[in-house]
């Protein structure tokens, strides 16, 4: 028989402490990416495709841009980016999927027809289909996976609110005399969020990921501005010369994603009071 | 006088998820039931699980609304009453769930728990302080516990926090669905006790859905057996309980189980088949499969309430 380690509860203090301390430093260096390298955009022919050194630790691109500040110039616009379209697309999920799980019949019925045809779309060429129509630029790039993006949320806050609202907690707040308003928002809303929260933090990688495989197409970020996805497809064209090009943004954007995502379990872990019983 | 709670050809009635455009299946939970019931009076209703006692009690406390039927409340009729009135209406119907664990939001402190039936009724600080006080020692509990949540009290104070949320508006009727279940004997005991008391003190109407057939007994004055979905035998308790008549009340009460063996036994009818399916509904008398005295006018023919001896007695049965 194989035997589990399990891990202290300090073990899982630690490492929480590990994974924000590495998640501390790539936020500020993602965020403060314009202070820090300011000339991430400057076009310098001589260092064209240098190998990874000391002066250049992801090496150079074909215009002798430093790539290590263009990755963390490129994830901050897409971090910002993706943050917005999360906010937007879980606020939408949250309305429509209270509503629709809450007053049932033919509301539900209506929502989960156009939550059915918005799930239908492949995402990428619904967005690229979107952008055809709206034109590039950022702005549009927002909307467009805001708009695709809330089906998930609504999807598993609809199914919550069903079971939460037949719970015996529900009624007894009606017999106390608690509005519809009252119910939902102090009683469902909040037993609600907890299953969404690491959805929405899954979530934001998602939407980086997504940010980036669209700029990768060039219907997202365009250039000279960084964006990892952007940065990975110029890369691309140049996989036999200088195959280190993919490393450094490659690397970076996998750990963000992966620590956003770790982020999130310890946020639930926090937020459930019945967690937090079993740890001791 | 009118009653205090008049409950009229009450139905319920679930679509079953199988049925389609051509063939409609129905689930009947609740199926023409009318009880009523008086100030300072308990009526017990008792009956396998499924055979729609919670359903019923819901609907007394107007949380769901009959298919067919009405409830009155003080002559009012609860479905007709408009919003407002009705969210004036709703603390003086509380319900007592079976469930300890999930009435209690698991989000919310002991405090914000019983702090909130006054909070959504707009009493004020002062006010609501001393009923809490008042409530917190009815129901024995300290305010050490104010900052836990739900989960990390036990059982049994979950149970009476319950009750004290329930009575904390001071309602006139209460529906208490197996408010005991959970609870070890003791704690049993001062909760049976704390409801008693309101009920002679305060005059409160009382519904206790249960299957402990014992603490019915000891609770209620009068007592409605019902079986999938409608009553088979109604009457005053003790002369329910001492000279059972419907053959499902004969073997509910043989089956009460008793600490000196058999000797209190009233019928000595076993317990045999299995509890029915309310989706598949015998024709007849609904009893009839499990029923040792079946003929063949309870196979076609669905028996009515009808009146035995000179009490205050009902029974469904054909062969009486």
């Amino acid at each position: 028989m194989r035997k589990y380690k399990v891990k202290t509860k300090k073990q899982q203090k630690n490492l929480i402490w590990i994974w924000s301390g590495l998640l501390l430093i790539l936020l500020i260096l993602i965020v403060f990416s314009p202070y820090i390298f300011p000339d991430s955009n400057t076009i310098n022919y001589e260092l064209q495709l240098q190998k990874p050194s000391f002066q250049h630790w992801f090496g150079t691109d074909e215009f002798g841009r430093d790539l290590f500040s263009r990755v963390f110039n490129g994830m901050r616009t897409s971090l910002m980016y993706s943050l917005i379209i999360e906010a937007i697309a879980l606020t939408i999920g949250l309305a429509i999927g209270l509503l629709s799980g809450y007053l049932g019949g033919k509301v539900d019925g209506f929502f989960n027809y156009i939550m059915n045809v918005f799930q239908a779309f492949p995402t990428t060429i619904a967005a690229i289909a979107l952008i055809a129509v709206l034109g590039t630029g950022d702005l549009t790039l927002i909307i467009v996976l805001s708009v695709m993006g809330w089906v998930a949320y609504a999807r598993i806050v609809r199914s919550e609110t069903l079971i939460f609202k037949e719970r015996d907690f529900v009624l007894g707040a009606r017999a106390a005399g608690g509005s519809s308003a009252y119910i939902l928002g102090k009683h469902i809303f909040p037993n609600v969020l907890l299953p969404v929260l690491p959805l929405a933090t899954l979530m934001i990688g998602h939407g980086i990921m997504a940010i980036a495989s669209l700029s990768f197409l060039g219907f997202g970020v365009q250039p000279p501005n960084a964006e990892i996805g952007l940065m990975l497809k110029d890369s691309a064209t140049f996989i036999s010369r200088a195959p280190w090009l993919l490393v450094g943004p490659g690397i970076v954007l996998a750990m963000v994603v992966a620590l956003i995502n770790a982020l999130g379990d310890a946020i639930r872990d926090k937020m459930d009071p019945q967690k937090q019983m079993m740890e001791i | 006088m009118s009653y205090l709670i008049e409950a009229k050809h009450l139905s319920k009635v679930f679509k079953d998820k199988e049925s389609t455009v051509f063939k409609k299946k129905e689930i009947i939970a609740v199926d023409d039931v009318s009880l009523t019931i008086n100030r300072g009076e308990s009526v017990g209703i008792v009956g396998e699980s499924g055979c729609g006692k919670s359903m019923l009690g819901k609907m007394l406390v107007g949380l769901t609304l009959p298919t067919k039927g009405s409830v009155n409340y003080d002559g009012n009729e609860i479905s007709k009453l408009p919003y407002s009135e009705i969210k004036k209406l709703r603390p003086r119907l509380q319900p007592i769930f079976q469930d300890a664990d999930s009435t209690l939001n698991p989000k919310f402190t002991v405090k914000k728990l019983i702090e909130e039936p006054f909070v959504i009724n707009d009493i004020s600080k002062s006010d609501a302080n001393q009923r809490i006080d008042e409530l917190l020692s009815y129901v024995n509990l300290g305010k050490e516990l104010y900052g836990r949540y739900p989960h990390e009290i036990s059982g049994g104070q979950r149970q009476r926090l319950g009750l004290a949320r329930a009575l904390s508006l001071k309602p006139d009727f209460i529906v208490a669905d197996e408010p005991a279940a959970s609870l070890d004997s003791s704690v049993q005991a001062q909760i049976l006790q704390l409801l008693n008391q309101m009920k002679s003190n305060h005059g409160l109407g009382l519904v206790y859905v249960s299957h402990n057939l014992r603490i019915v007994s000891m609770m209620t004055e009068k007592v409605n057996v019902m079986y999938l979905g409608s009553f088979v035998e109604t009457g005053d308790t003790q002369d329910v309980f001492d000279n059972p008549v419907h053959p499902y009340t004969k073997m509910l009460i043989g089956s009460v189980l008793t600490i000196d063996g058999d000797k209190r036994k009233l019928g000595k009818t076993k317990v045999f088949g299995e509890p029915p399916d309310p989706k598949n509904r015998a024709t007849g008398c609904a009893f009839h499969p499990r029923c040792d005295c079946c003929t063949q006018i309870c196979k076609e023919e669905r028996p009515i309430l009808k009146k035995v001896g000179d009490k205050n007695r009902f029974v469904a049965c054909h062969n009486m």
